[in-house]
């Protein structure tokens, strides 16, 4: 889908605009926070722990603006115990509060997580600079849908173009009924198809007639024209004629082969020539070759007269 | 509702271009004027570049009239490199499998240039498709069109009623008295275009080539197409000799070449051809029989001359009666019987003929009759 990752980039570009904004208004996130604020009981002994080893931890310290630089002895200055008290007073606040809103993240560090509802999920405030849990099942769920919208979109474009056809073929044949009902309705010689263009107001965009060759009706040729004459009548009355000859051609065909045949044997016993041998060996073989086609036609014809209805449905 | 397409082919080079605009107008007039046809149409007319040029406006008109034009490129190569009329026919194919069409609901109907279609073909092809029972279909050719009687149309007469013939054996396993043709055909687009019409150089009769490969690949999916197809025979005796030896190279062809091809029908080619070289010798020998008396040979074979004769007459007679309800113009049964038998040489004398000379691709059959002498040879409409 090709829309998929750009779905992902526009997702990730949001979040990472609004992180920014997030992060002035919404407290710090929860993992930050044991490191920042004192144990609940004020007590500031893990502070005391620092070894001399850990000069690099004092450098850091001293990195620090000025107003939170530790005395010399281990202890905070007022100032900053004034402010640590402070945020200490902030935590325990946040902890009294309902499980809601930011609150809900907070608590994410103490207890289980409940999750929440992804249909109501709103990113822009609950996000709070973490990923979702339920992004990734987002983006699943966004893409199969987008496929799925795809595919009906592909689907309903080849229903349009069959129902473009189909109602071609409507406007088409209804404008050959009119016609055909008019070229019935006419007397004798008027019999003459008119040429008119059909309009397509069936098809999108089309406002008169359609330009497209295909739907201009033929002018057809005059009555002269010999395939005017080429009607199913005449091909009935010509197919069910020879199907009524059929056993007389068959008899015929038999009776006169026996008489030619009988005649030829009278006058060749009547001559009483002499024969070469050699033509006795060659003559008869050169006449008996296509014997068996014209025998395999005869019957040939016999059968597909037979067994074939020829005849089409006659035209009102 | 879905309705099949049946795509109206016409495959030419295209300078018999009056010929070919009635063809594709037949299509037109004919899908306007027939009630209940259970198809949708579409009318393709695919030609060479230089059969475009010579009458661009016709072609243009046939165009605003709803015709599909596909003209050939020039620099068109199939994969196989096949030259003539299969060449434009694969660059159909490729054209419906470009566009889709290549599928169960389309059908491809295939005419000449001079090949007229009339209501009863249309219906025909509704038949045939709504049934869905074959995968191709043919059926029987009339003659009817600037029909003059010449020898070389009296000729053409017995072809219509030996498609009686052809239509049984074609719908047979292994078509055992080879019967096909190139046009009046209805084939599904999707087993066309998988089979192709491409094959290694020069195919004479493609349409012999095409059937041999379908019958090979899907088996016997043959039927028979009812109505009639409308076209027009060979103007001269020249022609009529010309037509002959493409058919006769086209057959040489797909003994040599066709791969598909089985033994049994192999034979079956052989023996076909066979038939048709005879046919020269016998008339020269049953002349010769005349001066030399040797007349007590027919003792041996009289019995079955006199059905072969009969047979051949019966072609020519039942072959008038089917193009009567559309051809005006009538001759004298002397001129007819002399006409008959003029074409009938020219026939047995086609396959020799073949053996001298080659067909090329230059080889090109006038069907447009001069405007000077157009005859009025069709009756006119029923209705």
């Amino acid at each position: 889908m090709p829309d998929r990752g750009g779905v992902a980039d526009r997702k990730s570009r949001s979040l990472a605009e609004d992180e920014p904004a997030v992060s002035s208004g919404v407290p710090t996130p929860p993992d930050e926070i044991p490191s920042a604020i004192p144990g609940p009981d004020g007590d500031w002994a893990f502070l005391d722990g620092l070894s001399p080893e850990e000069d690099s931890a004092d450098d850091r310290l001293s990195e620090q603006p000025e107003t939170y630089r530790f005395s010399e002895s281990g202890n905070p200055p007022g100032d900053v115990r004034a402010v640590l008290d402070q945020l200490d007073r902030i935590s325990v606040d946040l902890r009294r509060r309902p499980p809601s809103n930011a609150s809900e993240a907070v608590d994410e560090t103490t207890s289980p997580p409940a999750l929440p509802d992804p249909e109501k999920w709103d990113e822009g405030e609950s996000a709070v600079g973490t990923v979702s849990p339920y992004l990734e099942e987002r983006l699943v769920v966004a893409s199969a849908s987008m496929s799925a919208l795809g595919r009906d979109v592909r689907d309903l474009g080849e229903r349009w173009e069959r129902l473009r056809g189909t109602a071609e073929l409507l406007e088409r044949e209804l404008g050959n009924a009119a016609r055909e009902v008019t070229f019935l309705r006419a007397p004798g010689e008027s019999r003459e198809m008119p040429l008119v263009p059909l309009t397509s107001t069936l098809l999108p965009g089309a406002a008169g007639p359609v330009p497209s060759s295909r739907l201009l009706m033929a002018r057809p040729r005059t009555g002269s024209a010999p395939y005017a004459g080429f009607t199913v009548a005449r091909y009935n009355t010509t197919i069910s004629g020879l199907k009524a000859r059929r056993r007389r051609i068959a008899l015929w065909t038999v009776v006169l082969a026996a008489a030619l045949s009988a005649a030829l044997v009278i006058l060749a016993v009547l001559a009483q020539e002499p024969t070469p041998p050699v033509w006795l060996a060659l003559l008869p073989a050169v006449w008996m070759i296509p014997v068996p086609f014209f025998v395999l036609s005869f019957f040939s014809t016999q059968r597909v007269l037979r067994r074939n209805h020829l005849d089409l449905p006659g035209v009102p | 509702v879905s309705f099949p397409t049946v795509i109206f082919q016409i495959t030419a080079i295209g300078k018999n271009a009056r010929s070919l605009e009635a063809s594709a107008r037949s299509v037109l007039y004919w899908v306007r004027h027939t009630p209940k046809l259970a198809f949708q149409h579409r009318v393709w007319l695919i030609l060479e570049p230089e059969g475009y040029a010579t009458a661009p406006a016709t072609y243009e008109a046939l165009r605003a009239s709803g015709v599909e034009l596909w003209v050939v490129p020039r620099g068109y190569d199939t994969p196989l490199g096949t030259r003539g009329k299969a060449r434009a026919l694969q660059y159909a194919v490729e054209q419906r499998q470009a566009l889709r069409l290549s599928s169960p609901g389309t059908w491809v109907y295939h005419q000449d240039e001079e090949t007229c279609v009339g209501q009863d073909t249309l219906l025909g092809i509704s038949d045939f498709v709504r049934a869905g029972r074959a995968l191709v279909g043919s059926g029987i050719i009339l003659y009817p069109i600037d029909w003059v009687g010449s020898p070389s149309h009296v000729q053409e007469l017995t072809r219509s009623y030996d498609d009686f013939r052809v239509m049984d054996s074609m719908t047979m396993p292994d078509n055992p008295t080879l019967g096909f043709h190139g046009s009046h055909i209805l084939v599904r687009s999707d087993v066309e275009d998988s089979v192709g019409w491409d094959s290694l150089g020069y195919a004479p009769a493609e349409d012999l080539t095409f059937e041999i490969r379908v019958r090979a690949r899907y088996g016997s999916v043959f039927g028979v197409l009812k109505g009639f197809a409308y076209e027009k025979g060979a103007f001269t005796l020249r022609d009529q000799l010309r037509q002959r030896r493409r058919w006769v190279h086209g057959v040489l062809f797909a003994l040599v070449r066709s791969r598909e091809l089985n033994v049994r029908r192999r034979l079956t080619l052989l023996y076909s051809m066979f038939t048709w070289f005879s046919a020269l010798p016998s008339v020269i020998l049953l002349v010769a029989s005349v001066e030399l008396h040797y007349g007590p040979l027919l003792i041996y074979t009289s019995l079955f001359t006199g059905f072969v004769w009969v047979s051949m007459v019966t072609g020519y007679l039942e072959g008038f009666r089917l193009h009567s309800e559309y051809v005006r113009r009538t001759i004298s049964i002397p001129r007819f019987v002399l006409h008959g038998i003029v074409g009938a040489l020219v026939d047995v004398s086609a396959p020799w003929y073949a053996l001298s000379t080659r067909p090329s691709l230059g080889d090109f059959i006038p069907k447009d009759r001069p405007a000077s002498s157009e005859v009025p040879t069709a009756v006119p409409a029923m209705n």
